[in-house]
């Protein structure tokens, strides 16, 4: 029989690293120089505007029927600047860098101990290659009412609709990361909402808050509808920078996001298969660099403006689409004062077929953006009236309860 | 020079390699550079929570232990993922520990701590292969000093009995694999 004491001993001389074989082949300088340039791209083209809370940016980009709260507001506001900034600032980071073509480093040339870049190319194809495929199955019905999602930066969001979609994002895909959708049914539903409240992070007294739809993340944050049919969120439940440092209770869900294929039966599912998630709406936005050798000077333009300078043919198309404006609350100045530009973010929200003949009106521009299907997308054109400068067209996809289908964690 | 690049330079020179070895001791041989290279970026993110001396190495551990935790979840949801999609991207490599397994004494130690959960095996490798204390071991987890003590008594007995029960069968030339194993 053998003692513990002697077991520890064997254990130790288990080890299956051998020691001094991982000696760092560049000095701390060069290493930090290529961890900061290699979160900058990791990261999602993230622009550095306030680590702590603009990281994540999935934004809503609908008005909403009912009375924002004023904490929900500046909330809202903030991730909406950010994520405009967000991309704005990626667009120009990844075109300054090289002309177009996003690198993603994560290693090779210094040896096997130290982080150096590897080369993942994003395709350059026209805007309308970007889209779903004409004949595409869409994700249907066009709008849905959420019932649970939770979300980190740097790890994934998961949303969860009363209609059984599941749409999510895993950062651990990156840089082919995608929108994907699978489909639950109402017991799988239930048994997920369930897990939230049984969190007790909703119980009566703790500190949720109401709101008409999820927050967006400056950290983490999870929702779900409870007993009585009312949207419930904590929000910033990280406890630090470090994706995984964040509260138990949110880790738990999203764990059991990560897990759900073999935590629930598999007759709770109706379509357990990983697809792409194709969106049935798109929204088209705008935003120009005024100086264009300072990516602080991002702004974004507004909707109807923009709309005025684009080539006729896809003007038309446009044509008597309301923007969804999110100037009001981006205009609350005391809830964000960071923002000092004064822009007011706003999108033109259209079907997905819509999108496709817009992005078709412009057959000669190349796209930037994260690599992987299902993901939103930019260029720019060249506008000469009534000055000339440059205007950049994004689209991305439409979560089915309104928001921007946005991930920058 | 920032007093934050100084005090990273310092951390990387004390830290690199422990920290390397224990990510190389938990992951496939590819995971492990992006899994140092995390830890580090979270560290330069929170420089200045870093504590001084020798205790900077355990934080660092305990900053590793959440970046691994994070990779093996990551790596399960990216493999089914990948296979749903049928993608061609193939990211998985050998283990370390599959291509440094030294004579048959400690492939028998190693296959009797692969028959233990999660808990009691980080508890031990923490212990032998990083030689921390038990109190170092439960700032690691995050856990109080006494149920770090509790949890590596029971990995050790649980360990002992593993190695002797799989010892028996080597008698007869034969070492099984832990369950599970293809």
């Amino acid at each position: 029989v053998t003692t513990e004491i002697e077991m520890m001993r064997l254990l130790e001389r288990a080890d299956p690293v051998r020691r001094g074989n991982a000696a760092p082949t560049v000095d701390a300088a060069q290493y930090l120089e290529r961890l900061i340039a290699r979160d900058r791209v990791v990261a999602v083209d993230l622009a550095p505007v306030d680590e702590a809370s603009s990281d994540e940016s999935v934004v809503d980009m609908e008005t909403s029927p009912r009375e924002h709260g004023s904490r929900h507001r500046w909330l809202i506001a903030a991730a909406a600047v950010a994520a405009v900034f967000v991309v704005a600032a990626s667009i120009f980071v990844q075109r300054n860098s090289n002309g177009g073509v996003s690198t993603v480093p994560t290693d090779s040339t210094a040896g096997s101990t130290s982080p150096a870049p590897t080369t993942t190319t994003v395709p350059l194809v026209a805007p309308a290659e970007r889209l779903p495929a004409e004949g595409t199955t869409l994700s249907t019905p066009e709008t849905g009412e959420l019932v649970a999602a939770a979300a980190q930066i740097h790890r994934g969001g998961y949303w969860l609709y009363a209609d059984g979609r599941l749409i999510g994002i895993n950062d651990a895909d990156y840089p082919n990361r995608m929108w994907f959708e699978q489909r639950l049914g109402p017991a799988g539903v239930e048994a997920v909402r369930q897990a939230f409240l049984a969190t007790g992070m909703f119980d009566p007294g703790q500190p949720a808050t109401e709101v008409p739809a999820p927050p967006p993340v400056p950290g983490g944050c999870m929702c779900v509808r409870d007993d009585d049919g009312r949207m419930l969120a904590r929000t910033d439940l990280s406890h630090g920078l470090d994706p995984h440092d964040v509260d138990p209770a949110l880790e738990e869900v999203l764990t059991y996001f990560e897990e759900l294929e073999s935590r629930i039966p598999d007759d709770w599912w109706v379509d357990r298969e990983i697809k792409h998630y194709a969106a049935a709406r798109y929204s088209i936005s705008f935003i120009r660099r005024s100086d264009p050798n300072d990516a602080n000077t991002n702004e974004a333009v507004d909707a109807n403006a923009a709309r005025a300078l684009l080539p006729a043919p896809a003007a038309e198309l446009l044509t008597g689409q309301e923007p969804r404006t999110l100037e009001q609350l981006a205009n609350d100045k005391s809830a964000y004062p960071g923002d000092s530009s004064g822009f007011s973010p706003n999108a033109f929200v259209v079907p997905t077929d819509v999108a496709r003949a817009f992005a078709e009106q412009f057959p000669e521009a190349l796209t930037e953006g994260p690599a992987g299907p299902a993901y939103g997308f930019w260029w720019t054109i060249a506008v000469t009236e009534p000055e000339a400068t440059s205007l950049t067209i994004m689209m991305w996809p439409m979560h089915p309860h309104g928001e921007v289908a946005m991930w920058g964690g | 020079v920032h007093s934050g690049e100084v005090r990273f330079a310092s951390l990387y020179d004390r830290c690199f390699e422990p920290i390397h070895d224990y990510c190389s001791r938990r992951l496939a041989v590819d995971a492990v550079d992006d899994a140092v290279a995390d830890t580090f970026l979270t560290a330069w993110r929170r420089i200045d929570d870093v504590p001084d001396g020798d205790r900077a190495l355990v934080w660092m551990y305990a900053v590793a232990y959440r970046v691994v935790g994070h990779q093996w979840r990551s790596t399960a949801r990216h493999r089914r993922l990948q296979e749903r999609l049928r993608s061609t991207v193939n990211r998985t490599g050998p283990a370390a520990d599959e291509l440094a397994i030294a004579g048959d004494e400690s492939r028998l130690v190693r296959a009797a701590l692969d028959r233990l959960d999660d808990a009691h095996i980080e508890v031990l490798r923490l212990v032998a292969w990083e030689h921390l204390s038990v109190g170092d071991v439960a700032v690691v987890l995050g856990i109080e000093t006494g149920a770090a003590r509790q949890r590596l008594h029971r990995a050790r007995r649980r360990l002992a009995s593993e190695y002797d029960r799989l010892q028996s069968r080597a008698t007869v030339n034969h070492v099984a694999p832990p369950e599970g194993a293809s």
